[in-house]
């Protein structure tokens, strides 16, 4: 490859970037290979390593913004570094080679995150020719991003399980569904018949409170009339009346009450059914 | 070798590297220079000048050169003050680990 491929496949690259930035990023390595001379092309080229690795050092810190740091599966982690993770999971990892089998495990976890990562791992086999230090220093940033995907790549596996699960379950279901619809309709059967019963009764109270009202309004007007004719009667009738309309308020209120609790038990009904339908679901994620 | 350069301590040397300069300095040489105090690839630099550009610490502009235009990176007064900041912080923090360091052989 030389210098105007290079920068042409690092301008193809950046088309996704605002162009202010991208423009900027072409300028400066554009002015990069100017100032180290056309005899140190090839090197230069050599340790930039690849449009690819160049491209999504750009990109990763432009996503970054402000963050300094990142937090990988090594724990809190700077980023723009080059050396290699010196964690003592790491340390073990003495040989280069090794390192690269570590990574490319985690590799299944980056196939969704995009061409330009997995050309990147391709590209720094190609472009690795120097000792130590180069690999070491793309071997970091694959690590990061590695860590990344692998951070990413944990939700992958819960997502699947969910997938499959919600399969499992449809078969269990289908298999079952002569048992489930005979008990599983008695079941709903109850439970609504138990609930139109409640809605009944709370509806009648409010019937029988309104009869006797009315009724009892009734009884101590005509209470009232027949006390001109016959007094004992009238007044036992009045009192009749009263007591009526005292035992409607008592049924009204009553019904207030019940009212006011409905859309509290059927609340309560539609929690204990998501509870178990979620319960469901979070045993088949585990 | 052995310890990472975090990002603010990436800042504070290329920071430092461009105060050498009064006029500024221009990418492959800031790059150089970068080189010789750590080992940092050739592409991990333009995201950090990019990013102290952004956050005011250094200007840019441009000076033509060898018949082309070459872009110049110079501190502004920000970036003079977050230099300070940076020396002042590492004094602190390595003269801490050398005593710690120092303290142990003695023992």
């Amino acid at each position: 490859m030389n210098r105007t491929e290079f920068m042409e496949q690092l301008e193809s690259l950046l088309s996704d970037i605002p162009e202010y930035e991208r423009l900027d990023a072409l300028a400066y390595y554009n002015d990069y290979f100017d100032d180290a001379g056309a005899e140190n092309e090839e090197e230069i080229i050599r340790k930039l390593g690849s449009p690819q690795k160049v491209a999504s050092i750009i990109k990763t810190n432009l996503e970054k913004g402000q963050e300094h740091g990142e937090f990988t599966e090594y724990g809190y982690r700077e980023t723009d570094t080059e050396e290699p993770i010196q964690t003592p999971a790491a340390r073990g990892r003495e040989d280069g080679s090794e390192r690269r089998q570590h990574s490319r495990t985690y590799r299944r976890n980056t196939e969704s995150r995009g061409a330009w990562q997995r050309a990147e791992f391709d590209g720094r086999s190609d472009g690795d020719q120097s000792a130590g230090r180069e690999s070491g220093s793309s071997t970091a940033q694959e690590q990061k991003w590695n860590a990344d995907s692998f951070g990413g790549g944990e939700t992958y596996p819960r997502r699947r399980r969910g997938a499959a699960g919600w399969t499992l379950l449809i078969i269990l279901l289908v298999f079952a569904s002569p048992l489930l619809l005979g008990a599983g309709g008695g079941i709903i059967g109850a439970f609504f018949g138990i609930l139109g019963g409640l809605i009944s009764l709370v509806f009648s109270i409010l019937g029988a409170g309104i009869e006797l009202f009315v009724g009892g309004i009734i009884g101590i007007g005509k209470g009232i009339f027949t006390c001109f004719g016959a007094p004992a009667v009238g007044i036992m009738t009045m009192g009749l009346g009263f007591l009526s309309t005292g035992l409607g308020m008592v049924c009204l209120v009553l019904f207030s009450w019940a009212l006011r609790l409905i859309p509290g038990v059927v609340r309560w009904a539609r929690n204990m059914v998501s509870r178990i339908f979620h319960r469901i679901q979070g045993g088949m994620q585990r | 070798m052995v310890f990472n350069t975090g990002a603010a301590l990436l800042d504070a040397i290329v920071l430092a590297v461009v105060s050498k300069e009064r006029q500024g300095t221009y990418g492959y040489k800031i790059t150089q220079d970068v080189r010789q105090v750590i080992d940092v690839s050739e592409s991990t630099l333009y995201p950090v000048l990019r990013r102290l550009q952004k956050d005011e610490c250094l200007d840019v502009y441009d000076m033509a050169f060898a018949g082309r235009n070459r872009r110049y990176y110079k501190l502004t007064e920000k970036g003079t003050v977050q230099l300070q900041l940076y020396e002042a912080e590492w004094k602190s923090y390595s003269s801490k680990i050398t005593q710690l360091f120092e303290g142990r052989s003695e023992s």
